[in-house]
């Protein structure tokens, strides 16, 4: 491969290796940008290979411009190698399962590697930007994470510098041109660049590309927040959805979609819990939505009543409601039709604006959207129910819930997990089978059993990239990733409860421990609580919380390393919550939120404009000076010396500057030179100006001569001027005195009546 | 030739114009169809890009406008030029912005027809400093050439957006006929006269040596020859001899009945060699004059030495006009017979046969050698400079 150096022109005219660096740089973070959006969409080999090739071209490259060489093979080669790249992108197209856009970048990022080969022009230079931005401009349609979202950033600002030089670098060869073209013979670059401000404008380069990139931000913002949105259902997305989710509740639960989950700190709802009985403050609240114990192909889906949506009017036992727990709940609309509450609920009271159905159902007339919360009352009984309770509960339970179906009929796994299930509780198996009146106990402890098992078995993770839905869910999660959240053990804990003939089921709500800060008895429930556990039956104890999920690995050993991940995590939620979830509903509260901004301003000003006026008033009319305009005069007194001490300061540091440069150009004090300045203004208002073409020895010997003064006094003024100013001669203050003096007599001479 | 400033009168701000150029054009057209597909697609990213696109055009067109109303121009344009030739212009830039530096500033002549200019350009010009940027533009017409305005323009940053500004600085080029060669020996040295002066102390002197003679009481000695005195045995001293400077006339016949291409390009030769041979006789230090003929009459330039009477009669020549009217017999007429005494007449026609023989005689016996260039001559002994290839000038 032939190397080429640059021609001394080049070097110092055309500024090329300047331009040469940041392109190069340029079409490397094009070619991760994309390499990043293409990994996110699960297309790993091609991405990686594709930016190998790539950083290797620019890495060879950039190492010849390091040297003032170019890198170039002939025209032939270069247009085999287009003809090559279209041909991997017909094949890619025809054979392969890329997306279109994909095999367009694909393509796009081999003619880019193909013009780096090339002996380079500014007519390529500028082919290579547009390729590189149409690369960007696919990445971003195919791609919309945090990762991605910083990758553009830099390379927005990379490629407005690279193309600011670049438009330096045409005119720069404009103007060589211009000037070659002109001369008969060849010319010396140095010659040549006689016209052109040899310093290079990096600073001002840099202090554009800062208020640019600024300016652009600051455009794209604007257009982000205010560009008209349509409503969630006509949304058409043209670019996959990645595969990543935000932590919330979530009514339908279906295991094996891979992704990564993250921890939404979204307030979702808030809980006021009134001390139970004893006075005792729940530390924990499992705040149960939605039960759900019909299990088929990874996923449930409910069979029993929606808990505790249904208004139950029942009158309550009077010795029942001392052990009531009361819960105010204040949550997000967005969460109906499912409404929350410690189980058993056996009361609720809905406020607002809500109806209740002739089934009981509770509907809010409130739309369903962000921003909107509905207010509730539930009642319940913290267990242990007293007998009383059980009672009152048997007699609701068997008209609303019914009891408990059969287990086993009611989830559908491999036998493989029902064999690890049998495996972990032979021996309480067997214990249950001989002891039938010790049913109730030997079930709870099989649950207990098992969660144990899982806890050891299994490790929590939000991770689920590796997942797969080819595969049974719990089989997948007991014998292949051998991990997961909550879904997932809870998923397992009662589908082998089941399968072991325990009456379990899965229950969907929010697990919060979270006290607010005014006080300790209301509970801040935010999205990453959202949670789901087994509930296990038992006659004797009713529906008994076993949670198996165990314990997110807390920080310990490299925390700061936690902590830095935690951020990332939190700022990712973000990203996805505020800037990719923007729809019409943020953009209305957005518009909304200026609006009333721009209102409460107008009003603001509005009110103290009224009370200007009534303060004029008091001060015209009744003749008294009040607060307002006390302080208004304050204030103007206070801007007003402020602007004269800016003025003051400006004024300082003018001088200053002027002297330093008068000292700079003279190598004299400035004040030295102010007798010849007063001996101007003096014949100046004579009528004789110091013009070009006349020195001041021959305006003071006009002057002499038109006003009748002394020559000689005047000759040795002027004559001390010419030492300070070109003789550089140390003059005493005395003679500087001695000057001012002088002048004063021939101004008092001047002035004297002829 | 003498630079002369264009002084720029002060009047209101020239408007600025903005135009986006071809890559502008390009760039709103991927922008547009970006803003549709994220309407389409409701995906955030793009509406961000989207804007930054947007907002990318609009910060282009505030930043080059606001540098080209910053910036101040003054030009040094020659009061003279050749034909043909390169002349240097000088732009005095100015930014008389106090914080910002103004980049890319590009300034081109808005040049009448019969000039290839080119332009100026400054890569960098600080706040509140000044930079000349030269520029280089070659009149392909010899005339007057008046100069009228000056666009100043940018396309920084992005090359989007195109501004511009006219400023109006009036200035009057005159360009003389292109100079050319000679190939013959055209011009002889006049007569000699004896003189008592002195050897010129300066080498190279006009003094020729012109002989030998006595010694005289009151000569120099330095004067004398010592060789020869020795020889001779007596003093003899060297006599040096100033020669009459020399006079050289020149008359350009116009007078063009063929007003064909041929017969004008035919009439630019003659004024082509004419300007040649007038600044030949000028470097050899002859005292030229110029008899010309225009359309409104003849022009007669008494000879002179200096170079304010070369630039007078390269003038002459510059103004000449398609003259139908005027003849050569009009112009031979204005001549004064007493400075054709002992000087070299040259006669520049286009047709030697309108030339009678008894002008051309009464002509040979008043001056002292009499010339006379027709075009076949022309062929022989003049190279035009229009008659080669040349790169032309931007």
């Amino acid at each position: 491969m032939p190397l080429r150096s640059f021609t001394q022109a080049e070097l110092i005219l055309t500024e090329r290796k300047r331009l040469e660096r940041p392109l190069l740089l340029m079409i490397w973070l094009g070619v991760v940008g994309f390499s990043i959006a293409e990994n996110a969409g699960g297309e790993r080999a091609s991405s990686v290979f594709y930016a190998l090739a790539a950083t290797l071209a620019i890495v060879v490259n950039y190492l010849a411009t390091q040297r003032a060489m170019e890198v170039h093979v002939g025209r032939v080669f270069v247009t085999i190698g287009v003809l090559a790249s279209t041909l991997v992108l017909l094949l890619e197209l025809l054979v392969g399962d890329h997306l279109l856009i994909v095999a367009l970048s694909h393509y796009l990022i081999l003619l880019q590697l193909c013009k780096l080969f090339e002996r380079k022009a500014n007519r390529d230079y500028l082919q290579m930007i547009a390729l590189s931005v149409l690369l960007m401009v696919a990445s971003s349609l195919l791609c919309d994470e945090l990762w991605f979202a910083v990758v553009l950033l830099a390379y927005l600002g990379v490629a407005c510098y690279t193309t600011m030089v670049f438009t330096l670098k045409r005119g720069l060869d404009a103007a060589a041109d211009a000037r070659l073209a002109c001369e008969p013979g060849p010319l010396s670059p140095h010659r040549v660049a006689w016209n052109v401000s040899r310093l290079w404008p990096g600073g001002a380069l840099m202090q554009k590309l800062c208020a640019l990139l600024a300016a652009m931000l600051a455009a794209g913002a604007a257009v982000f927040l205010l560009a008209p949105r349509s409503p969630p259902a006509e949304r058409t997305m043209s670019h996959r959805d990645s595969a990543a989710a935000s932590a919330s509740f979530n009514s339908d639960i279906r295991l094996g979609e891979a992704g990564k989950v993250y921890l939404s700190k979204h307030i979702a709802m808030r809980v006021r819990v009134s001390p139970g009985p004893g006075g005792r403050r729940p530390g924990m609240l499992y705040l149960r939505g939605q039960a759900m114990s019909y299990y088929l192909n990874s996923r449930w889906s409910k069979r029993d009543e929606e808990m505790p949506s249904r208004a139950d009017l029942t009158p309550l036992p009077s010795d029942a409601l001392g052990g009531t727990v009361t819960q105010e709940v204040t949550m997000e609309s967005s969460l109906l039709p499912v409404l929350f509450g410690l189980y058993p609920a056996v009361r609720i009271e809905p406020a607002g604006i809500a109806r209740i159905t002739a089934g009981r159902q509770i509907l809010y007339a409130l739309p369903y959207s962000k921003g909107w919360q509905i207010s509730y009352k539930v009642y319940s009984w913290p267990q242990p129910l007293t007998a009383a309770q059980r009672e009152f509960l048997a007699a609701v339970q068997s008209e609303t819930e019914g009891q408990p179906s059969e287990p086993a009929s009611t989830v559908h796994v491999p036998q493989r997990v029902t064999d690890l299930a049998r495996q972990w509780c032979r021996d309480l198996l067997e214990q249950r089978d001989g002891n039938p009146q010790r049913r109730d106990e030997l079930d709870r402890l099989i649950a207990q059993r098992i969660a144990e098992r899982l806890q050891a078995a299994c490790t929590y993770s939000l991770d689920l990239s590796e997942a797969r839905l080819d595969r049974d869910g719990v089989e997948d999660f007991l014998f292949y990733m051998k991990r997961g959240h909550c879904e997932y053990f809870a998923s397992a804990e009662t589908v082998m409860c089941r399968v072991l003939g325990v009456r379990a089921r899965l229950v969907a709500g929010f697990r919060a421990d979270e006290h607010s800060r005014e006080s300790p008895d209301v509970f801040v429930v935010r999205n990453r609580d959202a949670h789901a556990w087994t509930e296990v039956y038992t006659p004797s104890g009713g529906w008994m919380i076993v949670d198996p999920t165990p314990a997110s690995p807390v920080g310990g050993e490299g925390s700061f390393w936690t902590g830095l991940g935690d951020f990332w995590e939190s700022v990712q939620v973000l990203w996805r919550e505020r800037v990719i979830g923007y729809d019409a509903d943020s953009r209305g509260q957005v518009v909304k939120a200026l609006k009333d901004w721009g209102r409460s301003l107008l009003a603001a000003l509005g009110a103290a404009w009224d009370e200007l006026g009534e303060s004029v008033n008091n001060l015209l009319v009744r003749g008294y000076v009040d607060a307002v305009l006390a302080r208004l005069a304050i204030a103007i007194g206070a801007l007003g010396i402020g602007l004269e001490a800016l003025f003051v300061i400006r004024a300082i540091r003018r001088s200053r500057q002027e002297r330093r440069q008068t000292m700079e150009k003279f190598g004299v004090q400035p004040e030295q030179l102010e007798f010849y300045s007063k001996l101007l203004r003096l014949l100046g208002r004579r009528g004789f100006q110091l013009h070009p073409g006349l020195t001041p020895r021959e305006l003071v010997q006009q002057a002499a001569a038109g006003l009748n003064l002394p020559s000689q006094a005047l000759a040795e003024l002027i004559h001390l001027y010419y030492s300070l100013r070109w003789g550089r001669v140390k003059v005493s203050p005395e003679q500087i005195n001695q000057a001012n003096e002088r002048i004063l007599e021939l101004d008092r001479m001047l002035q004297a009546p002829r | 030739m003498v630079k002369r400033r264009s002084r720029p009168v002060t009047r209101r701000p020239e408007p600025i114009y903005l135009r986006p150029t071809l890559a502008g054009w390009l760039f709103l057209l991927v922008a547009m169809m970006l803003g549709f597909a994220a309407g389409k697609s409701q995906a955030s990213l793009l509406f961000v890009l989207f804007g930054s696109m947007m907002g990318a055009v609009a910060i282009s067109a505030v930043m080059a406008r606001n540098m080209v109303a910053a910036v101040r121009l003054r030009r040094d344009v020659p009061d003279r030029a050749w034909q043909n030739q390169p002349v240097h212009l000088g732009y005095h830039l100015r930014n008389t912005r106090k914080r910002a530096t103004c980049l890319g500033i590009q300034v081109q002549e808005i040049a009448p027809i019969g000039i290839e200019s080119a332009s100026g350009y400054c890569l960098s010009l600080p706040a509140r400093s000044a930079f000349l940027a030269g520029a280089r533009f070659a009149a392909r017409r010899r005339g007057r050439i008046d100069l009228r305005r000056v666009r100043i323009r940018t396309v920084f940053p992005f090359g989007l957006i195109c501004a511009s500004r006219h400023v109006e600085l009036p200035a009057s080029v005159v360009v003389w006929p292109a100079k050319g060669e000679l190939r013959q020996q055209l011009l002889f040295r006049g007569a000699v006269m004896t003189s008592t002066a002195p050897p010129s102390p300066v080498s190279g002197g006009q003094d020729e040596f012109f002989g030998l003679r006595e010694y005289r009481p009151d000569d120099n000695p330095r004067w004398i020859h010592w060789r020869k005195s020795a020889a001779r045995g007596v003093p003899v001293v060297r006599e040096m001899a100033r020669p009459l400077p020399e006079i050289l006339w020149v008359i350009v016949d116009t007078c063009c009945q063929d007003l064909s291409e041929l017969g004008r390009d035919l009439l630019e030769r003659s004024l082509r060699f004419a300007a040649t041979l007038i600044d030949f006789a000028f470097a050899r230090g002859y005292q030229t004059g110029l008899a010309i003929a225009y359309s409104h009459g003849a022009a007669v330039h008494a000879p002179a030495a200096g170079q304010a009477q070369r630039s007078t009669l390269l003038d002459a020549l510059a103004d000449a006009d398609a003259n139908t009217s005027c003849t050569l017999q009009e112009v031979l007429a204005g001549l004064p017979p007493g400075r054709l005494k002992q000087a070299e007449v040259v006669v520049v026609t286009t047709d030697a046969g309108r030339i009678s023989n008894q002008a051309l005689a009464v002509l040979r016996g008043r001056s002292g050698h009499l010339a006379v260039i027709g075009p076949e001559q022309l062929m022989d002994m003049f190279v035009d400079p229009l008659g080669r290839q040349e790169a032309p000038c931007r």
